[in-house]
């Protein structure tokens, strides 16, 4: 009997303690496609934001709202948090870093739908280079392995 | 006990989120359209015709709620806290020349539309003011 009870605190315990570091988000729009789709349900943890992470951060212009972008940058004034879906998001090229404190969840991976069970990676946060102002970064990188330097 | 789909029913949504602000913003917009208004009302006092007339009004009427769309555009999306800061008489302002928009929808008169124009163009000087032109406009407003 007194172990039944002990046994059930603990795992009160452990639920309430889980519950601290552990949680479940649904996506809602399509700037982390194709990574992430609507309605995509996710498990996300407490942990420090690294580069690549998808991460889970306060919109700046209205707390209200909570968002789930890519960190594609870290620096002095904080993270920049882009979407993989670069033309149909709105990021840190709109309202630019995020203090890192803002940062507390990352996703690990999706439970839903089935299908596409599975963890959610952690990479770089462009396919191409995105180099915004002057001039691009690596415009023919073909050029650049076929240069004769 | 709590079911399956409870445990797996997320606790919050979250955005993967995306305004698409164009970022193009003009009072020119909202005047053109009000410029509409007032030749339509001379048309209409110019005219004979009961069908003309009619379709002056209709078409009025639309032209109106789109000055209204555009002043609304313009003050919910371009206009921002520092803007205010600045220039407190902006809701004010906005408030009015809206309520103006109604009144040349509901109306046939030539004074309640030139009054429009009046306060697109005080709109006008507070959105220059801020740097709307260099802002907003694709390479500078075409003057």
């Amino acid at each position: 009997m007194r172990a039944g009870l002990a046994l059930g605190l603990a795992l009160v315990g452990a639920w309430i303690l889980a519950r601290r570091h552990l949680d479940t988000v649904e996506v809602r729009g399509r700037s982390m496609a194709p990574a992430l789709l609507p309605r995509d349900r996710l498990l996300v943890v407490r942990a420090t934001p690294r580069l690549g992470d998808v991460v889970l951060a306060r919109d700046p212009r209205d707390a209200r709202r909570e968002l789930i972008k890519r960190v594609a940058g870290v620096g002095n004034d904080g993270l920049r948090l882009l979407g993989d879906n670069r033309t149909a998001s709105t990021d840190a090229r709109a309202f630019g870093a995020v203090p890192a404190s803002a940062v507390e969840w990352r996703v690990v991976g999706r439970y839903w739908p089935v299908d596409r069970f599975g963890p959610i990676e952690r990479r770089p946060s462009a396919l191409h280079p995105v180099d915004e102002g002057g001039e691009a970064a690596c415009a023919f990188p073909e050029a650049l392995i076929a240069g004769d330097g | 006990m709590r079911s399956l789909r409870t445990i797996l029913r997320p606790t919050r949504i979250v955005d993967a989120h995306c305004d698409i602000p164009c970022g193009i913003y003009d009072p020119e917009q909202a005047r053109i359209e009000a410029e509409s208004c007032l030749r339509i009302i001379e048309k209409y006092e110019a005219s004979d015709d009961p069908l003309f007339k009619a379709r002056c009004i209709h078409v009025k009427e639309e032209r109106a709620e789109l000055v209204k769309h555009h002043l609304n555009v313009l003050w919910s999306d371009y206009f921002k806290p520092e803007h205010l800061e600045k220039h407190p008489g902006i809701h004010e302002t906005f408030w009015k020349a809206d309520k103006q928009a109604s009144k040349v929808k509901q109306s046939l008169d030539v004074g309640a539309a030139k009054e429009l124009l009046l306060m697109i163009d005080s709109i006008d000087e507070v959105w220059k003011s801020t740097g709307g032109p260099e802002k907003t406009r694709v390479n500078g407003r075409p003057s």
